[in-house]
């Protein structure tokens, strides 16, 4: 397991006409031992450099990274060679090496690390039986699948035991079959090995299905970070809430707001209510319609999991005089429930 | 027609040899010292391993002189060089200096080539790995690059054994020396017409061997 920690850290690149490029600005990060921890962002947000800042692969402009205690960005490149062995990444487009075979990929960083031949064949086995590819232990890259492909990757990244794991856009040239079974395994590896994961990705998807916690980059900066659930049900910036947007469809369908009319007698007023795990079970609509004698039309409504917390979202009408709206209103929030109330247009 | 007599027979066969043996000693050579300084100009290139501008700038520079050059200007200026080192300038032993200074430069543009057309990324792969630059060359860039490194050695083998031909006008030695006193400066046509004839083989054979090992180690 391993801790990472991240402070202040900037890059800056200077193109060949003399101009400079913000790429990260002023990031802050903190990851605890044994979390998966995802960085989700648009292309071009920076969020590729980000990963690569903390293996050194890029090295920053300004800042630290420390993992487990060690400031990666003071070691002299041998000790930062020996470093990196602690670190295992996996990549979008795999980067196997052609000229070997599956088990040669895998066998590569413990080769590297000078580990005795007899040992690293028992070790090749291990793994791929671990990604579930043995049988294709003499196979060359060019056979395999995407999927297949990114197992082997990810039993080269663990070869060498690391305690932490880049995955650098993971599922990204995978459908979306194969990017759940990935998703699967890399689950099941943290579980299993204790393994710090960190994961970059443009897909609300990976973040939902894996993560612990998230932070949203934008620009650049990080603009948003928090536990998985938090981002999902209260989203405090535009970026993030696009994000929630793409996987988490709150959005009343289009036939449902067409056929909608006012009612005839009273105000109306359109809640969103997000609900997470045990408090899905309280009868809170049929209170608030009791106690305050409100009307509710329920347009849309939908359940869904957040890494096994079952999440969900109400639209609901609410249509009585505005007095007693507002005491509903007030009602829900009361609950802990977070309420939105929405314009007629959204 | 002249007669083919034993002793025209013995000639034209030693003649082969002397080509096989100068091509393949300047081959070794030119890629002892051309593979290395391939290696340089790719990982001194900007955005590889070890990136440095003016190593770059400067070898980038001597090689494309050094390619720049006619084999026939160069073939007679480095004569001092080719003394120096062989002792004498005529020959097929002496030869071997202007064949190999001459594709050591092609070579190490063959190889840089060769190199940089393995992804960014799998290199990457190996850094964040925690191999140092000498382990990358060894496993990452040559293993790699083998289809296309095994294809430019018999492309360079290809365009020596043409260069050797030159080299025999001035002397050197080989069919090309056959070729240039007997057909040429004698009008013994079906001479000039077997020595062609024997290149042409020597070429296909070439060829032929490369293709098969080339096919066998790409695994794309």
């Amino acid at each position: 397991m391993a801790t990472v920690k991240i402070e202040s850290l900037s890059k800056v690149y200077s193109t060949r006409d003399g101009s400079q490029i913000q790429a990260l600005q002023d990031i802050n990060l903190d990851i605890p031992d044994g979390e998966i921890f995802g960085i989700i962002g648009l292309s071009g947000a920076g969020k590729s450099t980000l990963i690569r800042c903390i293996n050194m692969l890029e090295r920053p402009t300004t800042g630290r990274v420390i993992v487990d205690g060690r400031d990666l960005t003071a070691l002299p490149s041998k000790e930062l060679r020996h470093a990196r062995r602690q670190i295992g990444m996996i990549f979008q487009q795999f980067n196997l090496l052609s000229s070997r075979t599956v088990a040669g990929n895998v066998a590569f960083p413990l080769e590297i690390a000078g580990i005795p031949r007899t040992a690293v064949r028992q070790r090749v086995n291990n793994l791929l039986d671990m990604v579930g590819l043995a049988e294709k232990a003499d196979v060359y890259p060019a056979e395999l699948s995407g999927g297949q492909k990114q197992r082997v990757g990810i039993a080269r990244a663990l070869a060498s035991e690391p305690r932490l794991l880049l995955c650098d856009e993971p599922t990204s040239a995978l459908d979306p079959q194969t990017t759940g079974s990935i998703l699967h395994l890399l689950q099941e590896i943290n579980k299993k090995l204790d393994l710090t994961i960190i994961i970059i990705t443009h897909e609300m998807q990976v973040i939902k299905e894996i993560c612990d916690r998230v932070a949203v980059i934008d620009q650049s900066r990080i603009v948003e970070a928090g536990s998985v659930l938090d981002i999902f049900t209260a989203p405090q910036t535009k970026t993030a809430r696009e994000f929630v947007k793409s996987v988490l469809n709150t959005a009343i369908p289009e036939e449902v707001r067409q056929n909608h009319r006012p009612p005839e007698t009273g105000e109306s007023r359109l809640v969103r209510i997000s609900f997470i795990g045990r408090s899905a079970g309280q009868p809170v609509i049929s209170t608030m319609i009791k106690e305050f004698g409100v009307h509710a039309n329920i347009l849309f409504g939908k359940i869904d999991h957040i890494k096994s917390t079952p999440f969900g979202t109400l639209t609901l009408e609410l249509i009585g005089p505005p007095a007693d709206i507002e005491a509903a209103v007030g009602f829900l929030r009361r609950q802990q429930l977070n309420i939105e109330v929405l314009s007629e247009n959204e | 027609m002249s007669e083919w007599t034993g002793e025209l027979l013995h000639m034209v066969a030693q003649g082969t040899l002397e080509t096989i043996y100068m091509v393949t000693v300047s081959v070794v050579v030119s890629y002892i010292f051309g593979l290395p300084l391939g290696v340089i100009l790719l990982i001194t290139g900007e955005g590889q391993i070890k990136p440095n501008p003016r190593l770059y700038q400067l070898l980038g520079t001597l090689v494309n002189i050094g390619r720049s050059f006619p084999f026939i200007i160069l073939l007679i200026a480095i004569i001092p060089f080719t003394r120096l080192i062989v002792g004498t300038f005529i020959g097929t032993t002496a030869s071997i200096v202007p064949l190999s200074v001459g594709a050591i430069p092609f070579v190490a543009r063959l190889v840089e080539t060769s190199m940089r057309e393995i992804p960014r990324g799998v290199i990457e792969a190996a850094q964040a790995m925690g191999a140092s630059t000498w382990q990358i060359i060894t496993r990452v860039l040559v293993p790699e690059a083998m289809p296309s490194l095994v294809a430019g050695f018999v492309l360079t083998t290809i365009t020596l054994v043409g260069y050797s031909a030159m080299a025999g006008v001035v002397g050197g030695g080989g069919l090309g020396t056959l070729a240039y006193q007997y057909g040429f400066q004698r009008y013994q046509n079906d001479m000039m017409v077997v020595t062609v004839i024997l290149l042409i083989i020597l070429v296909q054979l070439i060829q032929m061997v490369g293709d098969y090992v080339t096919a066998r180690v790409n695994k794309r």
